[in-house]
């Protein structure tokens, strides 16, 4: 009998060691998502906290069918997606690349640069452009009057508005796209680049079919952080544009504020974030399917 | 015991003794949590905290400041969680539906009546005609509209006025009296110069002086939200449009035809064409302003004339922030004499009216403090300061409230530079509130976006206004004051098709 208790005692014990961290688990992330996704199917006014009617999937219904402006503000999250991770990668393997070289000198003063506009914080480098985006004060425009162009509307014109704010990401998000590349390019060995270059291969060749290819695990990781970072822009629009003029730089994560924290729609607030997250999970499974088969072959 | 032994042991006693009198003298004082706005006005009534202690020495402040994107939502935490964690609340002016609706602050009236104070509910000379709710509120030393407009909800008493603001024209007195320009310009308009009392004229104003890129004729803004809505309808109210056919009173409850969207009336269209018309007078970029950087372009000495709200006078009287400083005058913002007569109700023809801004304070129906609450309620709203507290305060850079006398303290800068009695006018007979709705937030972007497109030309203000008044029916289905299977109608029961009352 004693030796049976013993033995269940020995045997839970795992489960009695995990148990702390399941419950820490269940209250922040799954009892909350539960809850959201609950309250998602429910129409919920905190003017009126009282009334909570069960209303099923109207409110995904409506967003996704009858709200021009949720439906405009996925359509910009897409571009800036669209837009911004490309070039952002681009620029940031260039300069990685470049970076490596051994004959390039003051690496650490370009470094240095490199990192500074990464470690503002997004409201900061907000309020930063939104003075060099001023048609009057801005050095943008005086820079346009010099060569004897007409001053721009960057944040007041709806052509150049989303731009603007792609304009204030990929100045500071390339260099973190870049510091990730480039310490993924310090750690690779050296080897198959020396037997390469012995074997007479060009600078292209080696970018094709050697760096790129072992970078791929980086890529991929970089790649994905970056465009669940960019889903969830808030800061950056917030400052520069509050999402306008007009609809033209509504963007996801900011009409969701708004509707969950100024208009206190909680239903419809929970659905956008399920929204986001659906998006979230299928952007990053793509990314997953498209490049890293050749990373999985490998590992497999 | 030894004399030096027997000291020391008075003295550590008495140290004691000392210390336990100062914990039991901080134990029996109430603390007060006070959320407040972080803006310049706040920060005097922070800083004269130590003034209210004095006077109260049973009460202890605990002042927060909060941004002002920040602040609606921590009031929401705090009513929602039922914590009380505020005693005393600021809040936005259009709030007071959303607050007073829910039952998330407590009724004034016992602390007014408490405190002696006369507050009577039969006051004949209603606030402005056509757009009093009944009854009226009134308070001998209050200002009638203002104390209505910020706390009157269903005929009772919710809140007091601390820091109310009103549209102001700012113009430049140094260009306005330039003897050349006045030539010029009767030369050109075949009349003389003068701080214009019509849109018509304060259009041929603006036009005159605008002269890129060093001079304009108007700074204004067309931000979204916001500033697009409270701007427009500075200018649609004289031409007689309003948002909502129940007008500036509250939704009706027994009939929801009177709750339709009316803002796509002719009046309202044209009205929105005026003002899209100004960005040609203004500087580039007004289309996302927000309210200090009109402030800025007027300060730099960019513009003739700027239409800004009541407490950035501070600002631009300031030498060191502004160029214009002793150089600008005040006056109240245009009419429409041409206006049909019978239009919004309360509406002269002629007469210029602005968006009633500004803050007011409740009190947490929650809070465990009510006495000290009310007691620090009736400090910062001037309501039971005596005149040479206010004076004080107003001296150092506080600001007004709903209390009528602060506004004829001669030894104040605000009736110095002439701000104090252009603003008493406004307050009295020209001010206009924004829909008396718990989605006031909501209504301020559905109606500010739309107009900032018509402004930045991507809608015709037709256009814009129809989609404004789509959303806004969709809003008010979904608030409740207007019944699902009610479709959106014009409410030809109340409004004619031209936008006038029926």
């Amino acid at each position: 009998m004693k030796k049976r208790k013993v033995f269940y005692i020995h045997k839970l014990t795992p489960y009695f060691m995990i148990l702390p961290a399941v419950i820490v688990l269940i209250l922040i992330a799954i009892y909350p998502m539960v809850f959201s996704f609950w309250v998602s199917l429910h129409r919920w006014y905190l003017g009126r906290p009282h009334l909570f009617p069960f209303i099923g999937l109207e409110n995904y219904y409506t967003l996704i069918f009858k709200d021009s402006v949720f439906r405009r503000a996925f359509l910009n999250t897409l571009v800036l997606v669209g837009v911004c991770i490309p070039v952002e990668f681009a620029l940031g393997t260039m300069l990685a690349v470049l970076l490596n070289r051994d004959d390039i000198k003051g690496k650490k003063i370009f470094r240095v640069c490199l990192i500074m506009p990464v470690v503002i914080t997004p409201v900061v480098a907000g309020v930063l452009w939104k003075f060099q985006f001023h048609p009057f004060y801005g050095i943008i425009n005086y820079f346009i009057s010099l060569v004897g162009g007409k001053g721009i509307q960057w944040l007041a014109d709806p052509r150049f508005a989303l731009p603007s704010i792609m304009i204030v990401d990929i100045w500071q998000w390339t260099p973190f796209m870049f510091l990730v590349l480039y310490a993924g390019l310090l750690s690779l060995s050296k080897e198959p680049f020396e037997a390469a270059k012995i074997d007479g291969a060009s600078e292209w060749q080696l970018l094709k079919h050697l760096t790129i290819p072992l970078l791929i695990p980086i890529i991929v990781v970089v790649l994905l952080i970056r465009t669940m970072d960019i889903i969830k822009v808030f800061d950056t629009v917030y400052v520069l544009t509050r999402g306008g003029p007009g609809d033209a730089t509504e963007v996801l994560t900011l009409y969701n504020f708004r509707v969950g924290l100024n208009y206190f729609y909680m239903g419809r607030a929970a659905t956008i974030s399920w929204i986001i997250a659906i998006f979230v999970i299928l952007l990053a499974q793509l990314f997953f399917r498209i490049l890293g088969t050749e990373f999985y072959k490998k590992r497999t | 015991m030894l004399p030096e032994k027997r000291k020391v042991v008075g003295l550590v006693l008495g140290v004691m003794a000392g210390l336990l009198l100062i914990s039991g003298m901080v134990l029996a004082q109430t603390r007060v949590g006070v959320i407040l706005l972080d803006a310049g006005a706040m920060f005097v009534l922070r800083d004269m905290a130590p003034e209210f202690e004095k006077r109260y020495p049973d009460v202890k402040l605990n002042i927060e400041l909060t941004a002002f994107a920040d602040i609606h939502t921590k009031e929401m935490n705090d009513f929602i969680a039922g914590t009380g964690r505020y005693d005393v609340i600021q809040m936005d002016n259009p709030w007071l539906p959303e607050f007073a609706g829910a039952g998330f602050i407590a009724n004034l009236e016992p602390w007014i009546k408490k405190a002696g104070l006369n507050l009577r509910k039969d006051y004949i000379n209603k606030w402005p005609p056509g757009v009093e709710t009944d009854p009226t509120i009134y308070l001998e030393s209050m200002i009638v509209p203002v104390l209505n407009f910020y706390g009157n909800w269903g005929g009772e008493l919710y809140a007091l006025p601390n820091m109310p603001g009103v549209q102001l024209l700012y113009y430049r007195k140094d260009l306005f009296e330039n003897e050349t320009e006045k030539a010029n310009f009767a030369a050109k308009y075949g009349y003389p110069l003068e701080v214009p009392t019509t849109w018509k004229q304060f259009r041929d104003v603006a036009e005159f002086f605008t002269r890129p890129p060093g001079l304009y004729g108007l700074t204004w803004s067309a931000g979204k939200g916001n500033m697009a809505v409270q701007n427009y309808y500075n200018v649609a109210w004289s031409w007689g449009a309003d948002c909502l056919a129940f007008g500036q009173g509250f939704p009706n409850p027994d009939d929801p035809i009177q709750n339709m969207p009316i803002c796509n009336s002719p009046m309202g269209v044209a009205a929105l064409e005026y003002f899209c018309d100004l960005a040609s007078v203004m500087p580039p970029g007004v289309g996302a302003y927000e309210w200090a950087e009109i402030t800025s372009d007027f300060n730099d000495g960019r513009a003739a004339m700027m239409l800004q709200w009541s407490d950035f006078i501070r600002d631009v009287e300031d030498p060191a922030k502004s160029k214009v400083a002793g150089k600008t005058g005040y006056a109240l913002l245009p009419g429409k004499p041409d206006a049909p007569a019978n239009n919004v109700p309360g509406i002269i023809p002629g007469e210029g009216y602005a968006s009633l801004g500004g803050w007011a304070i409740v009190m947490n129906k929650d809070s465990k403090n009510k006495e000290a609450a009310w007691k620090f309620m009736g400090w910062a709203s001037c309501l039971l300061m005596t005149t040479s507290e206010m004076e004080n305060y107003l001296q150092v850079g506080g600001t007004n409230t709903g209390r009528k006398d602060a506004y004829f303290i001669p030894t104040t800068t605000g009736y110095k530079v002439g701000r104090y009695p252009i603003e008493l006018e406004m307050y009295r007979e020209h001010i206009r509130r924004r829909p008396a709705i718990a989605e006031e937030t909501e209504y301020e972007m559905i109606v500010g976006t739309e107009v900032q497109k018509a402004f930045i030309g991507e809608k015709t203000p037709k256009q814009a206004l129809d989609d404004a008044a789509e959303q806004m029916y969709q809003l008010m289905v979904r608030g409740g004051y207007i019944p699902k299977d009610q479709k959106l109608v014009w409410p030809a029961k109340y409004v004619n098709p031209d936008g006038t009352l029926r």
